[in-house]
């Protein structure tokens, strides 16, 4: 039997390509160094915009203005609120999102279409517009309803949650059914003959095998969620000391023309989001569902 | 014991019909049949995992159709072993036992058992990750036999196994089998492999059983050109002359005889004039001539013996020969799918 060809023909599969040479690392040709050199320089142009203006705001920073910013009662109110809604939101959206993705992912029913399609609304809409429609929810009769005997959430801290909520749950659904639909489901029915009930294959099976994707989306939708802006603004006012969160307390800042404080307040985010996000990609994969 | 009364199901364009298969306590029965042509949806209906819309099945007398598949107390391997990716061997295995609450030590007990029978100890501790087809097969052999079933269902279990050691394989699960004194369903697209271990034979073609009998039945007395192709009983003739009213027979190679173009046809045996188109060996003591003859779609393969010492063949390709045959050695084979097939 002859060896296959040095640089293998599209009917050579890739189980007969030559090897690589033991012990050491595999010569690459200038065409290579020039694709891989060019992949990277187009990536890194985005890496470029996002290192630019980071290193814009650090230069423009007044930093003595930093410390008494970050500092003050709004602002750390702001931070609080935003981390234990984003938080709350987070929760909500997994206890919500993983049972919705994996129906989607596994069920064929009637409007099966059109109901992915509504999932994915708040994604496409701007989220100004999400505030409105809540806003204008809270006025119909089954709004004031929910008002006078659940809860009124309308310019309240529930209210930050629930815009944070209906925006980025949208996320979370999209890429937790993506992660379902990665996972075979006769995985579940082997479990089935195993003497699993439906549940039991789930939990013990399919969602253990979803936690790299679940908690993708968790982070993501903590990003999105604590970035949320638009239908905070709207549904949940920007009362200092009530309903602030951090972007909120950016845009007041911006209104009374004190820039320092916006941009302290800006990097106060970048600095919380860098920490929670490197927190969950390097302790995130021991966290067992 | 496993039966299958008038099943009938559709998936999608796809329909079986009329599947009556009955399995006997203790019987390895293989499930035979191209690919598409429905073994596993029969299995996963066996298991409980799809619904039949006809029929009814029964599990040891009892009828399981309306049971859950946790339920029916059946063993099932699927193709791709389907195993948990996210446990370790030893939780994969265990898994079952785990989820019937048994302790700790229970566990411990019966996965060391059954591991211990087929060999896989050592890769206990380990991930399922970086394991051998051979091994991955074992370990979901295992996560079925550990419970116990009482039927044992196994999707093309040496499919994914090289050539070199699927016979080995199927040999073993056979021993197993036999140890064990289970009812097994083992399903299969390749008769070579398996003829050798089944009790049973139930060929599918296209949604429907084509045959149902013993290694003996299928090959010696297929019932049909389907399954006369499909084991390669032998060759397939049509509308033989000296044969009226056969549309379609079997001709085994061992049952016809060459003869030179132009020698006379003994009286009493049909013939047919064709060209010598391949000799190969027939493996053993016998060459295997294949002869292209007129208005047959396929050559016509003849044994022809062989001498100990190493002549010749007596025919060479291209050569105009005769093959005869008595017409009584002639298996009729009925209606079923073919070229042609009327």
């Amino acid at each position: 039997m002859s060896l296959p060809p040095a640089r293998p023909s599209p009917d050579v599969s890739p189980a007969d390509w030559p090897a690589p040479p033991p012990g050491g690392r595999v010569a690459v040709s200038l065409r290579g160094r020039l694709f891989v050199g060019w992949m990277i320089a187009l990536g890194g142009i985005y890496l470029a915009i996002v290192v630019a203006l980071l290193v814009g705001g650090l230069t423009y920073m007044d930093f003595s203005r930093f410390w008494e910013t970050v500092s003050s009662p709004d602002i750390l109110f702001a931070m609080r609120l935003s981390l234990l809604s984003s938080l709350t939101t987070v929760a909500l959206a997994l206890v919500i999102g993983i049972p919705a993705g994996y129906v989607l992912s596994r069920y064929r029913f009637p409007g099966k279409l059109i109901i992915d399609t509504l999932l994915d609304i708040p994604i496409v809409l701007p989220p100004l517009v999400v505030g409105v429609l809540l806003l204008i929810f809270f006025h119909t009769a089954a709004g004031r309803w929910i008002k006078a005997n659940v809860n009124d959430p309308v310019f309240q801290p529930e209210g930050v949650v629930l815009a944070q909520f209906v925006v980025a749950c949208a996320f979370g659904i999209r890429m937790i059914k993506a992660t379902f639909d990665q996972i075979d489901p006769r995985l579940e029915s082997v479990a089935r003959t195993l003497g699993a009930t439906r549940s039991q294959a789930f939990f013990r099976v399919t969602l253990p095998m979803a936690r790299s994707g679940v908690l993708a989306a968790a982070v993501v939708t903590w990003a999105r969620a604590i970035g949320e802006f638009g239908p905070i603004l709207i549904f949940g006012g920007t009362m200092r000391g009530h309903t602030e969160v951090l972007p909120t307390s950016i845009w007041l800042e911006l209104q009374v023309g004190d820039i320092q404080a916006a941009l302290a307040v800006t990097l106060l985010m970048i600095l919380l989001a860098m920490t929670t996000l490197l927190l969950f990609k390097r302790f995130g994969g021991q966290i067992r569902l | 014991m496993i039966e299958l009364c008038d099943i009938q199901a559709s998936f999608g364009q796809f329909r079986l019909r009329d599947i009556n298969l009955r399995v006997q306590p203790g019987q390895y029965c293989v499930l035979l049949g191209p690919p598409g042509s429905g073994k596993t949806s029969i299995v996963e209906m066996i298991c409980g995992l799809r619904a039949a819309e006809g029929g009814t099945i029964r599990l040891g007398g009892r009828r399981a159709d309306g049971l859950d598949p946790a339920d029916r107390h059946v063993g099932y391997v699927p193709q791709d072993y389907a195993l948990f990716t996210s446990m370790s061997v030893w939780r994969n295995i265990a898994f079952g036992l785990r989820v019937r609450r048994l302790s700790r030590a229970q566990c411990e007990q019966r996965v060391e058992q059954v591991a211990s029978r087929l060999g896989i100890e050592p890769l206990l501790g380990r991930t399922c990750a970086g394991l051998s087809g051979g091994e991955r097969q074992r370990v979901a052999l295992a996560r079925a036999l550990v419970l116990e079933p009482q039927v044992l269902l196994l999707d093309e279990p040496v499919s994914a196994l090289d050539e070199s050691t699927r016979q080995r394989v199927c040999l073993e699960l056979r021993a197993l089998h036999d140890s064990l004194g289970m009812t097994t369903v083992h399903v299969s697209h390749n008769f070579e492999e398996t003829h050798s271990v089944a009790d049973l034979i139930a060929v599918l073609n296209d949604g429907r059983l084509a045959q149902v009998g013993s290694v003996d039945d299928v090959f010696r007395r297929p019932a049909d050109e389907f399954v006369a192709r499909f084991v390669r009983a032998g060759n397939v003739l049509r509308r033989v002359s000296g044969a009226e009213g056969l549309t379609a027979a079997l001709l085994r190679p061992q049952d016809a005889t060459l003869l030179v173009e132009g020698s006379a046809v003994p009286p009493g045996r049909a013939a047919l004039a064709g060209q010598v188109v391949a000799v190969q060996d027939g493996g053993g003591l016998q060459w295997m001539v294949r002869v292209a003859v007129a208005d047959q779609p396929d050559t016509v393969a003849v044994a022809v013996p062989r001498p100990i010492d190493d002549a010749p063949p007596p025919f060479r390709a291209g050569q105009r020969v005769i093959v005869t045959f008595d017409p009584a050695r002639l298996h009729s084979l009925g209606p079923g799918d073919g070229p042609d097939a009327m």
